[in-house]
């Protein structure tokens, strides 16, 4: 069956006019209702919306899941999830994981503690990433101990369990940087391994670490088989973009992309500008047409020569705060 | 103890001034010339606009009131310690002048954000330091990492502390023991509206409507609406406010299409403050946006007037048939009142309207950032010297 992603996301929007009164005020007031033709057309809200409002399309008995995203000015995004929209979180991740990952299923050293350690119903982005990432693990192993030290019994115990096997190396882009070049002291060879790893913007940029230079660095202490990246939102948890080994993140059908200038116009490709993400996934809160705080590009649709579909796009970090213009006199 | 770096000056206080001398006077004018003269500060914006301000004959008509014989019976205070605000970069140099013209020794820090400007103004003073050595000794600049030990120390030895906000640096200073007999001014956050006549602006030729467009842009887009005298809030009275403003906004868009350079940040921070409206307030009609470049929410009401905020070029209206139905609740934040097309007998009317007697700055629109002796409802002269009295 072929999907048309358009027609998807138009009723993604009906869906959520219909069932969320937040979304319907601040939609309705603000976009005018012209016809949509396209993907550019489809009204987006901002990232930050669901900092200042608890935006839902569901009623709060069916609320599964509440997920909390760390915000840097302290407030959290919160994301309402209800069963259904859980499920197809993980079953998207699954799929697209396939395609560019891998599809067979094996042992998983996460870089991070054990989320499951602590029972609480709301989560957060760093909790759901490891839940999703478990589906195509066999086995975990947190090489992190609830002290935030690094457990070596554990990591022996890993080596030992995989041999020679193949497996993943999964966690936050940050802690892969602090834990794995700069604290661990222990040669290992990771050759069997693919690393999966993304999020945590925000410390990385304090650090200025790029991403090739991260890549450099891991690939001489550990000498991974595959390093890949990935970006996406935690309030489209699911639909998420994979590296390609070109090194461009890839839309998929679950997905999309825009890139818009200043005045909020679309850009043409090779353009940078401000990142629009879609995604099919979202339908227990209004989060399927977001307006992210991130800088990217788009290079082109198709045409990668890493041979995979899609618009293919690099991501260049947050958008800075404004310079304050000092007045004159007061 | 964190260290404080001396950029020009000490604290020693050796030579007294009298207030309002004509040798400050002259300085100031000095100054004026040496800046605009000076083809690195005349190019700076804000160095350029506080030259013109510090011209003798500007100064002295901003010191009119105080005439020859109430001059002989002022005294400076000493020290006078002074904290601009962080978001106004060149307020420094203001704070000195009304410090010098009332004969006082300066303390002044620094806030990181002009420190550029700051050194570029010190370049400018040290050329004057043979002619008016008195008046070179009674400048200190200094900054410090904010440490609450070195303000107290600074506060012991100050007879006046000038906080140019924010509010929490009041509340900081508030906090910090000062000398006993210490005046202190206190400028907290404001807000600040504009009245406009709506016949006047249908009756406007289009040579003065962009004008008065250009104006407004100067008061609010120049500095991104930061300023404390920049309007939130735009009040259309009379009949045909639709026409008006249809005018003037025309008129607006192509100026801030020209000159104004938006920002991502900016731009993000605009629809998540429409959104949150459009979510959160029951007091909205409409909403109207130009290319993200001219933001305006149309008012029901004007209930919490102090509350709606917008930067960037974000502004809520409210239209009025005369101004006699403008009720706006108390509020000790208001400020400046800018207006157009009033006649002196209808400003009288605003003047004295009860609902707007908390604003203790009118001004005609871009006149809202020039900075005089009469600020915030302080008479800073007569507020930064002591008046003696004889019998």
């Amino acid at each position: 069956m072929k999907i048309n992603k358009l027609e998807i996301l138009n009723n993604l929007t009906n869906h959520h006019l219909k069932n969320c009164k937040d979304y319907k005020k601040k939609i309705t007031k603000i976009f005018n209702k012209n016809k949509i033709n396209s993907i550019n057309d489809i009204p987006f809200i901002s990232v930050n919306s669901f900092k200042n409002l608890e935006l839902k399309s569901i009623k709060d008995k069916q609320i599964h899941k509440i997920m909390l995203s760390s915000g840097t000015s302290g407030k959290n995004s919160k994301i309402f999830l209800d069963l259904q929209n859980s499920k197809d979180q993980i079953e998207v991740l699954n799929d697209t994981f396939k395609k560019f990952v891998s599809d067979k299923r094996v042992p998983m050293l996460v870089i991070g503690r054990n989320p499951l350690l602590s029972k609480k119903k709301k989560f957060n982005a760093q909790t759901a990433a490891v839940i999703g990432f478990s589906i195509f693990s066999t086995k975990n192993f947190y090489l992190i101990d609830e002290y935030g030290e690094i457990n070596n019994e554990i990591l022996n115990e890993f080596l030992k369990f995989i041999k020679k096997k193949n497996f993943l190396v999964f966690g936050f882009t940050f802690n892969i940087f602090d834990i794995l070049i700069n604290k661990l002291n222990k040669k290992i060879n990771f050759k069997n391994s693919i690393l999966i790893h993304g999020g945590g913007w925000k410390k990385l940029e304090n650090i200025q670490v790029s991403n090739e230079k991260l890549k450099n660095q891991l690939n001489k202490k550990y000498k991974f088989k595959n390093i890949i990246n990935y970006y996406g939102l935690v309030e489209q948890t699911g639909s998420i973009f994979f590296e390609c080994k070109r090194g461009y993140f890839h839309t998929s059908k679950f997905n999309d992309i825009l890139v818009r200038n200043e005045k909020f116009e679309i850009l043409k490709h090779n353009k940078k500008g401000l990142v629009q993400l879609l995604s099919t996934i979202p339908k227990s809160y209004p989060g399927h047409s977001i307006l992210t705080e991130d800088i990217g590009k788009i290079f082109g649709e198709d045409s990668c020569s890493c041979g995979m579909s899609g618009k293919f796009f690099k991501i260049y970090g947050r958008i800075k705060k404004s310079e304050i213009r000092g007045c004159s006199n007061i | 103890m964190k260290k404080i770096n001396f950029l020009i000056g000490d604290f020693k206080n050796n030579f007294s001034l009298n207030p309002l001398d004509e040798s400050i006077f002259n300085f100031c004018d000095d100054l004026s010339v040496i800046i605009l003269k000076n083809k690195a500060s005349k190019n700076n914006l804000e160095l350029f606009t506080f030259a013109l301000w510090c011209r003798k004959n500007n100064l002295k008509s901003l010191a009119r009131s105080y005439k020859r014989g109430d001059i002989k019976n002022l005294r400076n205070l000493g020290i006078i310690f002074h904290i601009p605000p962080s978001n106004v970069i060149m307020n420094f140099a203001y704070s000195l002048i009304i410090g010098l013209l009332t004969g006082n020794k300066n303390i002044i820090r620094i806030p990181k954000k002009s420190k550029r400007l700051a050194n570029l103004f010190i370049n400018n003073i040290k050329f004057l330091k043979v002619k008016y050595p008195k008046i070179i000794n009674s400048i200190c600049f200094i900054n410090y990492e904010h440490d609450n030990v070195i303000s107290e120390k600074i506060s012991k030895i100050s007879d006046a502390r000038i906080v140019w906000g924010s509010d929490e640096t009041i509340n900081e200073f508030k906090n910090i023991k000062s000398k006993i007999n210490c005046r202190d001014i206190f400028f907290s956050d404001k807000y600040s509206i504009a009245i406009i006549n709506s016949i006047a602006i249908k009756n406007l030729s289009n040579k003065k409507l962009f004008k008065l467009c250009k104006n407004f842009y100067n008061d609010t887009y120049l500095f991104d609406q930061n300023a404390c005298t920049s309007p939130q809030t735009i009040f259309w009275i009379g009949k045909d406010s639709m026409i008006a403003k249809k005018k003037f906004w025309g008129c607006m868009e192509k100026i801030v299409n020209d000159n104004y350079n938006l920002d991502f940040f900016s731009a993000v921070n605009k629809l998540d403050n429409l959104t949150t409206l459009a979510c959160r307030s029951n007091n909205i009609f409409s909403f109207d946006n130009f290319k993200n470049l001219i933001t305006r929410v149309n008012l029901k009401s004007v209930y919490d007037l102090e509350k709606l905020r917008g930067n960037w070029g974000f502004f809520y209206e409210i239209d009025l048939k005369n101004i006699d139905l403008i009720k706006i609740s108390n509020s000790n934040k208001y400020q400046t009142l800018s207006h157009f097309g009033f006649s002196k007998k209808e400003l009288f009317e605003i003047y004295e309207n009860n609902y707007l007697k908390d604003f203790c700055r009118y001004v005609e629109i871009g006149k809202t950032m020039e900075f005089s002796f009469i600020w915030d409802g302080y008479d800073l002269i007569s507020f930064l010297t002591k008046r003696i009295s004889t019998k």
